[in-house]
């Protein structure tokens, strides 16, 4: 029985494995997860170093409420300036980063992976600002967007936000879910 | 160590089977091909994300100038809105700017004219053609072989009628419009002042169908609404003004002149009333001994009483207008009927009809207008200034054979059926691309494109003797020197010497004739015009099924008349004029036209004016009456007399 | 800081009153409504009951009723009713469409305006059938925009994709980029949310009144319940005996539509009947 057993799961167990391996990096590719970063980004260091807390320093809205998405390297160069020392002893002191000398203010260097689907119209900013009768906020980035306070690196999530989740959350905040709350 | 049965093998395949199985089901793949499948059956396109806001424009393109307030993706404008009216041509100007048939670069012509096929140069090259070509004809003294043809009275195209007189040729003339045609017949084009009248009596006019400046008549129109103003409306067919007016006069086709004389007969004789223009007395002579009521009701089909009863209202009504010009963008050119119905504002001494001119247009060169100077006129070199003559005059088969022996230059953003015939086609823009004053572009020129001002004084510049017509080089100084409007204070004449004969003629007209019994008159559909919106899918998308279906062009007749010449709906006919046929029609019968009518629908059949324009039903222009007015020098061809079969 | 009460349950029933004496039939309205929803382009459009516009301008006449002269004309802006439905005992108040299909891709939602998800669609065409205004087409064939006519394409409405129904949802998007634009301004009550659809914006000549059919005091309200307004085909209008209304409110279901058209015309108003000329 032993041997049975044995001779069923060695394999079994190496073909998951193997198969997991391998769909996984071809689900990866497809959506793009490990496509190259034109620049590599440390959110963590960013939080801890110097106190950006609030994610709208970078990622925040245009005046009419629509939600900007990844930052342009203008705003990265608001801090770390094209002029500034390259080496300093003081840890919280912005640095220049050479790697954003080849690129204009309004350029956006990074992929966003976490793009809703043309047929939804979906408002950060509503989103963001809905809030309980005693305050608090109904929504934090992390609840659709994982922790990425902790993230060393600029990769996105793994498997896509599916209707469904949008639909859990509506239902458990008594939000209304119709169709065209979201569909246009 | 035990040999590997089958049954162990099995186990072994099994295993590696399900497991290989579950990894790729754990990893989440077939999740996701599933949702790559359903995206991938959508097959959807989605449009470039983009920053959004709001421009504000001027248009520069049309007379009116329509403010606008472009909402902007990005770099791309995708909407036009507009609080204070917008006029169609500047509503469709977007999908213009973002038409796929748009010229790209200059283009020099190849093969024969009108085969439509072009080759691309440069910019110098095209203007070093251009003024080659001008710079010989001036030094040889044929300068007044030179000749222009304006779409309108815009920016660009006084810049043009400047540009060309400084060349030394009178030769500038513009498309019929409203302004074109009063200018010509009354010395100045009539300035309305709707707003404070109280009766509005038309001739035929489609106030509300683009007659005049149409933003401003959507406007105009409300405001009586509200005010109760009382719009007595003389149409042949049930236009939508006719349907709106408080009153509509049913007059038998063409006849609105007739009625007009019949009015200023009974205001005259009747009541006693005087015009101060000039010959008045020759004209009301003429008037009272030609057409009595008698002979005016049997020709316009409305009784003496109501004759009498509408000159009563007219002249008892505090501030009452009456307005000529029927049609809605293209519009009738008799001058006998314009002069008739400028009279009656006259006689009543209306306060809300006065004339102006602008010091910039002549409307008038060499000859009294486009369709006199295409039948007699004589030109080495023309330039087409986002005119298309070719498809819009009665004339236009005779301009193209003039065009084949002369050398055509044509300035538009599309191509169209005169454009066809150009040697040179320059490009230009859409009002979208165009710099004002008050207006940075919308958005940027398409590929080699250039503004219309800006290629006039760029070929100005490149000719010797026209080099300093224009204190400037660039297209948006030329706003400062935009021709000032200013009332007229010359008093109009009713030139009875030149009319007189129009006026003879219509006894002719109407008299019943056995070879043609019936008379075709234009209709435009909303958005379509008199043929500048159906280059524009989306004005293709607001086509009524009894105008043009599934590619039929339907022409409405009666159903009395329809009876009479054993026609059933949809049914194919043949038209027939002294000037030619038609084919390819087919009967729509409604009784919202007056019997022996055949209301053709103004607008289709163009030759090349992009995929969309193209050869959809048929131009009636063709077959349309072609007696070139004396004034105004443009054909009168609203009311033609026309056989089917 | 003391915060208003936020209030997120939708109190607006999105209704429209067109008024057919003002209309001049000028076809602003169907151009700006197919910019806006990004209507697909085609060569030739003339093949009537197959074209995607969700704004039709209907050409309509009495000539089959009168003779030359006593014909009149009128242009009718034909959109989606977005009918309530009638809550009739036996069935739950919905409109003929969305009681029919089968996929739930078509709903009503809390403002009252019926959405149409084409991305939900399977194309059964039922809600088509079912649809007694002919207010939903069908896209036959892909919508595609030639070359640089897809640079005028609006990012807030998605392409649907071929084989699917589409129809006028009363530019709900437009709602939603207003009440972005509110919150951004701090505004988060859903109800002071107001906004305008392409077609009435661009009316020039005020005929189209849109606004919230709940707010009595709003132009739209006044202008449904005054005595030129009528539906179009929805005979419970004609009866006025309330108690016989409410027999048949009980054993029928009426589309009951929100969008209301005003004439003093009553050749009009019968032709909306398919009425023969009283």
């Amino acid at each position: 029985m032993g041997r049975s057993l044995l001779l069923f799961f060695t394999p079994f167990i190496i073909f998951t494995w193997i198969f997991f391996g391998i769909s996984q990096k071809g689900c990866d590719s497809v959506m793009q997860a490990d496509a190259a970063k034109q620049l590599p980004f440390n959110h963590q260091s960013h939080v801890e170093k110097y106190g950006t807390e609030d994610c709208q320093t970078c990622h925040g809205y245009e005046e009419n409420g629509r939600f900007k998405g990844t930052p342009s390297v203008g705003d990265c160069t608001s801090c770390h300036a094209r002029d500034a020392v390259l080496n300093s002893n003081d840890p919280l002191e912005p640095k220049r980063k050479p790697m954003l000398d080849s690129f204009k203010d309004t350029d956006r260097p990074w992929g966003s992976f976490a793009k809703q689907p043309d047929l939804v119209y979906f408002s950060h900013k509503v989103v963001m600002t809905a809030k309980y009768e005693d305050g608090r906020l109904k929504s934090r980035c992390g609840s659709c967007h994982g922790d990425k306070a902790l993230s060393t690196d600029t990769k996105m999530l793994k498997g896509k936000m599916l209707m469904g989740q949008c639909m859990d959350c509506h239902t458990a905040l008594k939000l209304s879910n119709k169709c065209a709350v979201c569909h246009d | 160590m035990k040999k590997i049965e089958r049954k162990d093998f099995l186990k072994l395949g099994g295993g590696a089977v399900l497991g290989g199985l579950s990894g790729w089901v754990f990893s989440g793949a077939p999740f996701l091909g599933f949702q790559w499948l359903a995206e991938w059956t959508q097959d959807q396109y989605v449009p470039v994300k983009g920053f959004e806001k709001y421009v504000q424009a001027v248009s520069d393109s049309c007379p009116a100038g329509c403010k606008v307030s472009v909402r902007m993706i990005g770099e791309r404008a995708v909407k036009i809105e507009s609080k204070d009216g917008v006029c169609p041509a500047c509503h469709n100007a977007l999908q213009l700017t973002y038409h796929p048939e748009r010229i790209s670069t200059p283009l020099k012509r190849k093969g024969d004219k009108g085969d439509g096929k072009f080759v691309p140069v440069t910019w110098e090259e095209a203007i070093k053609e251009i003024s080659s070509k001008m710079n010989s004809l001036i030094t040889e003294g044929k300068a007044n072989s030179i000749a222009a043809i304006n779409k309108n009275e815009s920016l660009n195209g006084q810049l043009m009628e400047k540009f060309i007189k400084a060349a030394g040729s009178n030769n500038v003339y513009y498309e019929p419009s409203l302004k074109s045609l009063t200018s010509s017949a009354l010395g100045g084009y009539i300035n309305y002042d709707f707003a404070n009248t109280d009766y509005v009596l038309s001739f035929g006019a489609k106030l509300v169908e683009g007659w005049g400046s149409s933003a401003d008549m959507q406007k105009v129109f409300t405001q009586w609404k509200s005010k109760g103003t009382k719009i007595v409306q003389a149409d042949t067919v049930c236009s939508m003004t006719a349907s709106l007016a408080s009153e509509w006069v049913p007059v038998k086709p063409g006849t609105e002149a007739v009625l007009a004389f019949g009015i200023a007969n009974y205001l005259i004789t009747g009541k006693r009333l005087n015009s101060t223009g000039e010959e008045f007395g020759k004209w009301s002579q003429l008037i009272i001994n030609k057409f009595p009521l008698a002979k005016v009701a049997s020709y316009t089909g409305v009784s003496e009483e109501r004759i009498k009863q509408i000159g009563d209202e007219f002249s008892k009504a505090k501030n009452p207008v009456a307005v000529s010009g029927k049609g809605a963008h293209g519009v009738n050119a008799s001058s006998a009927e314009i002069i008739a119905v400028y009279c009656l504002n006259t006689l009543v001494k209306s306060r809300a009809a006065s004339l102006m001119t602008n010091s910039s247009v002549s409307y008038k060169g060499e000859f009294a207008g486009l369709d006199s100077f295409i039948k007699d006129g004589n030109f080495s070199m023309l330039f087409l200034n986002n005119s298309d003559p070719v498809y819009k005059s009665v004339l236009g088969e005779e301009l193209k054979k003039k065009m084949e022996k002369a050398f055509v230059v044509s300035i538009n953003p599309i191509m169209n059926d005169s454009a066809n015939y150009a040697d040179i086609i320059l490009p230009s823009l859409s009002f979208l691309e165009s710099e004002t004053p008050e207006n940075k572009t919308v958005v940027s020129n398409f590929k080699e494109s250039k503004d219309a001002k800006d290629i006039i004084i760029a070929l100005s510049k490149s000719i010797d003797k026209t080099k300093d017509a224009f204190s400037f080089t660039n297209g948006i100084d030329s706003f400062k020197v935009t021709g000032k409007e200013t009332a007229s204070g010359a008093k109009f004449s009713f030139n009875v010497d030149k009319i007189k004969n129009d006026i003879d003629a219509l006894d002719k007209k109407f008299a019943a004739n056995a070879e043609y019994p019936l008379f075709m008159i234009p209709v435009e559909a909303p958005l379509v015009g008199d043929g500048d919106g159906l280059a524009f899918p989306y004005v293709l998308k607001s086509i009524d099924p009894t105008v043009f279906y599934k590619g039929k062009l339907l022409v409405q007749i009666n159903r009395e008349t329809g009876k009479k010449y054993g026609l059933s709906e949809n049914e194919s006919i043949v038209i027939r004029s002294t000037r030619g046929k038609l084919d390819k029609v087919y009967v729509h019968l409604t009784d919202t036209v007056a019997p022996d009518t055949v209301a053709m629908p103004l607008g289709f059949g163009h030759e090349s004016y992009t995929v969309y324009g193209s050869k959809k039903g048929v131009n009636p222009k063709k077959i349309m009456a072609a007696d070139v007015d004396p004034l105004t020098g443009t054909a009168d061809w609203w009311s033609t007399r026309v056989k089917i079969s | 800081m003391e915060e208003k009460k936020i209030e997120i349950k939708m109190k607006r029933k999105w209704g429209m009153a067109i008024d057919l004496d003002k209309c001049t039939g000028c076809g602003k309205c169907s151009v700006a409504c197919n910019q806006e929803n990004n209507m697909p382009i085609f060569e030739d459009d003339s093949d009537v009951p197959k074209r995607v516009a969700f704004l039709e301008l209907m050409k309509v006449t009495n000539d089959k009723n009168a003779k030359f002269p006593d014909v009149k004309t009128a242009y009718l802006p034909k959109m989606c009713m977005q009918c309530e439905g009638n809550d009739s005992g036996k069935h739950k108040a919905d409109p003929p469409c969305v009681s029919v299909c089968p996929a739930v891709a078509t709903d009503v939602g809390d403002d009252g305006v019926v959405s149409q998800i084409w991305s939900r669609c399977i194309g059964c065409r039922y809600c088509q059938a079912a649809c007694p205004y002919e207010a939903r087409v069908f896209n036959w064939w892909k919508p595609e925009y030639e070359g640089s006519f897809k640079k005028s394409l609006n990012t807030d409405v998605s392409v649907a994709s071929r084989g699917t129904i589409v129809k006028c949802t009363f530019c709900s998007h437009i709602w939603k980029r207003e009440r972005d634009a509110a919150t951004a301004k701090g505004i988060l009550d859903i109800n002071a949310v107001m906004y305008t659809p392409a077609c009435a914006a661009i009316c020039p000549t005020g005929a189209i009144v849109f606004g919230d059919l709940n707010d009595h005091e709003s132009e739209v309200s006044k202008l449904t319940t005054s005595n030129r307004a009528m539906r179009l085909t929805n005979s419970i209008d004609d009866i006025k005996d309330p108690e016989k209304k409410k027999a048949l409110l009980n054993k029928k279901q009426f589309a009951n539509p929100k969008v209301y058209y005003l004439t003093s015309q009553s050749w009009l108003r019968d032709m909306m009947r398919f009425k023969k000329n009283s």
